[in-house]
């Protein structure tokens, strides 16, 4: 199946959801990305992705932590599952191969 | 909690409705923190916006609700179309009338739209034409009771309101000859009534295409003549047409200076050929027509072109002054008024004199769009009744469905489907109908639609729209009445009739046959009044009389060819004359004994053998003698001037022309004859003259014998004596039959109307009815088997249609009246409404009526009563 893969901005936000560990929801994941890749992604497209790992099954949600600025509501935090977890690994994996199997004479200025 | 700090409510209550309930609370809490954080860090506003484009973000069918029932909303639309299916082909009699009726509806409908907003077109893509108007007036005489308005102005007004008004940009003049004028280059001679002369700025002041030529000096110079190109290619051929010389106007040489695009289809103006105004101004052109360059004479039209921000009717209020300094002797009797260019075509038809161009009909365009109105509503009223009446056998489907769980909201949804899939399948067969039509339907107009006028943006338009409304306001009332039954009375077996009780049934069917009446009526007064326009006699014999149009080049042997043309046998006599039916007699004022003010007269030019070739007879004294000129400075006058005079005896009485010239003695009196259209012309009061120098037309009066030979030796005789002007002749009833055009167009296409409502209210009926007989079978049974005789039964059914159709009598009757008497009004002669019209009108009706129920009900009395009431 299609799901096995991962797009790359599914990459991104397992990553990042990852990282954020016990904080990862919408707001904070936007941000978290923002900061290291520098990229500006809306915040529905974040939840539309979000929604489709969790669909795959590469992340589990709940809802915890209520604040004032989020007007009393919850926050719908996300972790990476077991297969996020696995489907991060392969990623690196595929990615490491190719990089050892780049001679250096290709790279070379 | 501040309250500016509020996100926009709308967009979160959009969005609350929209999405998933599960994601909802995360999506809503990022929203506001983000929101939060931008009334921070980039201000209140900016933050609202950013807010409402996040949130638009999320309109994704990622995030919509999840519909439970989604998953077999497929299936149940299917089944849906499955049952219409199955219903149409059970009741394929009502489908194939509700189908009947609608595709009439909307082919009349599509027809109509596509005709009015092809007339509207008209004269509205010229550039400026929101500040371009067009001269016209009032003309009032008190004494002769003339009131009417008139495009005719004189030669000097618009040059005049140009030089004095500021406000007045360009003004623009123009001249339709009357009569056809003959073009020749070398061998060929083409004759045409489509010659204008035209101002220098012609090319400027109105956008038509020069193609060959300098557009702004084309007609400066006198003897110019600029032609379209079809035309020019008909005279030339493939020769360069520029600078060539052609003999036009009066026999005279003209300049070819330019060559334009044919006027386009929607342009009142038509012309083949223009020639320069130049050559009409006395001492600088060839023809030096002092008429056309001073105040008195009328006959020529005006535009002008006003500055971007004058008012029109402030502009209007000062010409009474202009025509006080100028024209001091009309300006009590001229009211000088503008018409906007673009209203001119549709609503210039009560304005007379407008020769020379196309024009439209307002009245006709208001009476089109709404019998189709009408046809619409007949139709639509069927559809409501007959869908109405199924509810008796729709109900066990609908509690079926609803003990199924169907909600009120999707059973409503099937049956505006059912109206939606007729709508459908009617609008693909009314827009095939129309187009394969259109030439009849030209035919029945008068009008030159083009099948592209059918194939534009608001024809898809119009269709999608009827769809949709029809669906709609026709299937809305049905469909809320078949699913309203309650699940516990469905299922029992009794119950009487669903939902609706008999009345409001009763009022659509009583207003469908008000309109049905309505149209009946209108046609028949129509049928009345253009038959007594064609019968009404006109004071002379115009069967079998042939009016040449003799041209100069014939006039000068003009001995010659009544002689050749007596020759016949067929022929009976001949006259030659200056003025004939409809041309050549001209109106002026004179000065008749024993009356002190000028009086109004029509003066017609005639030979002595004018009143024996024509039919008319001398009801007092005598005409004038053949083969002597002795009358010439006679006169005879017709009755209607005896009749104005008050004069006991008149022979003997004398007529001044002007106030110091011969006064002319009256030797005869005439019947009064027409000379012009019944419909919009009165008999004046005439003056004949014995004038035997003008040759304008010759009247051959035909026998009895073979017309065919006799037509065969006039065009021989002609084209013996004509070189280069081309045999033009008609007749005078043809002449007369033309005149009323438009009467008939009206005529044909109520009568179109008309038949078209009574055959949808028959069918409408029909449906009805039978479906009446249908619930009503057992009752019938019962009733016969008890020993009811069939005039019993027959009366039980026709008796509310018959209350009905005098109800909708009642209502359409009146009203008719008024309007199509106000359409009478009109005309300068017209025939008397009586009673007949309207019995006709109801009469029919109720008679078809009767016929279709006790035809059904006939059938269904006679059934076996054992077969109809064992089912039980």
């Amino acid at each position: 199946m299609k799901g096995t893969n991962l797009g790359e901005l599914e990459e991104l936000i397992l990553l990042a959801t990852a990282t954020l560990y016990d904080n990862a929801y919408g707001i904070a994941i936007q941000k978290e990305i923002k900061a290291k890749c520098n990229r500006s992604i809306s915040i529905s497209t974040v939840h539309a992705v979000l929604a489709r790992l969790e669909q795959k099954g590469f992340m589990d949600s709940r809802y915890d932590g209520q604040t004032p600025e989020r007007g009393g509501r919850r926050k719908h935090l996300f972790r990476v599952s077991k297969s996020g977890q696995k489907a991060l690994h392969q990623s690196k994996e595929q990615r490491d191969s190719f990089w050892q199997g780049i001679p250096k004479i290709a790279f070379d200025k | 909690m501040k309250k500016e700090l509020q996100p926009p409510r709308w967009i979160y209550n959009i969005l609350e409705r929209f999405c998933d309930p599960y994601l909802w609370e995360g999506i809503s809490g990022d929203l506001y923190e983000s929101f939060l954080e931008n009334v921070e860090t980039k201000g209140k506003w900016k933050a609202q916006l950013m807010y409402i484009f996040q949130s638009l973000g999320f309109l994704k069918m990622k995030f919509k609700k999840k519909e439970k029932r989604l998953s077999n909303m497929k299936s149940i639309w299917f089944n849906y179309f499955r049952t219409t299916l199955r219903s149409i082909k059970k009741q394929k009699a009502l489908f194939g009338i509700n189908l009947i009726g609608l595709i009439m509806a909307i082919s009349c409908s599509l027809f109509a739209l596509v005709y009015i907003n092809d007339e509207l077109q008209f004269d509205t893509e010229q550039s400026d034409a929101d500040r371009t108007y067009r001269l016209y007036k009032r003309y009032i005489n008190v004494p002769e009771e003339v009131d009417h308005l008139t495009f005719e102005t004189s030669g000097l007004m618009g040059p005049t309101m140009q030089e004095e008004y500021p406000e007045v940009e360009e003004s623009m003049r123009i001249c339709p000859w009357w009569h056809q004028v003959i073009i020749s280059y070398e061998q060929t001679n083409i004759s045409t009534d489509k010659i204008y002369f035209a101002d220098s700025t012609f090319f400027e002041f109105f956008d038509y295409e020069v193609v060959q030529g300098n557009a702004a000096t084309i007609l400066t110079a006198p003897s110019s003549i600029a032609l379209s190109e079809s035309f020019a290619k008909r005279l030339f051929g493939d020769e360069d047409p520029m600078g060539k010389m052609v003999v036009g106007f009066d026999d005279l040489d003209y300049q070819v200076t330019g060559i334009f695009k044919d006027p386009p289809r929607h342009s009142s103006l038509q012309f083949n050929a223009l020639i320069s105004w130049s050559t009409t101004v006395p001492g600088v052109g060839q023809l030096g027509f002092r008429w056309m360059n001073n105040w008195l004479a009328q006959g020529i039209f005006t535009f002008v072109k006003l500055a971007e921000d004058a008012d029109p009717v402030v502009l209007t209020e000062k010409l009474p002054e202009m025509m006080n300094r100028h024209f001091t002797e009309r300006a009590d009797q001229y009211f000088l008024k503008l018409m906007p260019l673009g209203r001119m075509y549709l609503h210039g038809e009560k304005v007379r004199a407008n020769r020379g161009m196309k024009s439209g009909s307002i009245t006709f365009v208001y009476m089109l769009g709404f019998s189709a109105f009408l046809i619409f509503l007949i139709a639509g009223v069927n559809y409501v009744n007959i869908s109405l009446s199924r509810a008796t056998q729709t109900r066990t489907e609908v509690g079926i469905r609803k003990v199924m769980g169907s909600s009120r909201k999707q059973l409503m949804g099937r049956f505006i489907s059912e109206t939606f899939f007729s709508t459908i399948t009617a609008s693909i067969f009314s827009l095939l109908i129309v187009v394969l039509l259109l030439p009849t339907a030209n035919m029945l107009s008068g009008k030159e639609l083009p099948i592209a006028a059918f194939f534009q943006p608001i024809t898809l338009l119009a269709l999608v729209g009827f769809v949709l409304g029809v669906s709609l306001f026709v299937g809305l009332y049905p469909a809320l009445v078949l699913s309203s039954p309650p699940v516990s009375t469905i299922l029992k077996s009794s119950g009487g009739v669903v939902g609706t009780t008999g009345w409001f049934r009763k009022v659509l069917l009583t207003l469908q046959y008000a309109i049905s009446i309505f149209l009946i009526i209108c046609t028949a007064v129509v049928i009345r009044q253009t038959d007594f326009l064609d019968n009404k006699p006109l004071g002379f014999d115009k069967e079998q009389v042939l009016i040449l149009d003799v041209d100069n080049e014939v006039a000068d042997k003009i001995d010659v060819l009544e002689n050749s043309l007596l020759s016949h046998p067929n022929i009976l006599s001949v006259s030659t004359t200056r003025s004939t039916i409809g041309d050549g007699s001209y109106s002026t004022t004179v000065f008749p004994e024993g009356y002190t003010d000028e009086l109004g007269t029509r003066v017609f030019g005639v030979d002595q053998e004018f009143f024996e070739t024509y039919g008319i007879q001398a009801i007092a004294g005598r005409t004038f003698l053949k083969g002597s000129s002795a009358d010439s400075a006679n006169i005879v006058v017709n009755r209607a001037m005896v009749e104005f005079m008050g004069w006991d005896d008149p022979i003997g009485k004398h007529i001044r022309f002007a106030p110091e010239s011969t006064p002319l003695p009256i030797i005869g009196v005439i019947n009064d004859f027409h000379i012009h259209s019944l419909a919009t012309e009165e008999i004046e009061p005439m003056i004949l003259y014995l004038d035997l120098s003008n040759q304008w037309f010759t009247a051959v009066r035909i026998g009895n014998g073979n017309l065919q030979g006799t037509m065969d030796h006039v065009q021989d005789t002609w084209d013996e004596l004509a070189e280069r002007t081309p045999f033009n002749a008609f007749f005078a009833d043809d002449w007369f039959d033309e005149q009323y055009n438009k009467e008939r167009k009206l005529l044909k296409i109520s009568s179109l109307y008309s038949m078209i409502s009574i055959i949808l209210c028959g069918l409408g009926l029909f449906g009805l009815t039978a479906l009446l007989l249908q619930q009503r079978t057992k009752e019938i049974s019962i009733r016969k088997v008890l020993g009811a005789p069939l005039s019993s039964i027959l009366s039980m059914m026709n008796r509310q249609f018959i209350i009905i159709i005098l109800i909708s009598f009642a209502l359409a009757a009146p009203l008719s009246y008024y309007l199509i008497s106000g359409w009478l009004d009109q005309f300068a002669y017209k025939t008397t409404l009586n009673g007949l019209p309207f019995i006709l009108a109801g009469g029919l009706t109720l008679l078809l009526s009767i016929l279709i129920v006790s035809g059904l009900s006939i059938r269904s009395a006679n059934a076996n009563p054992a077969e109809n009431l064992n089912t039980e």
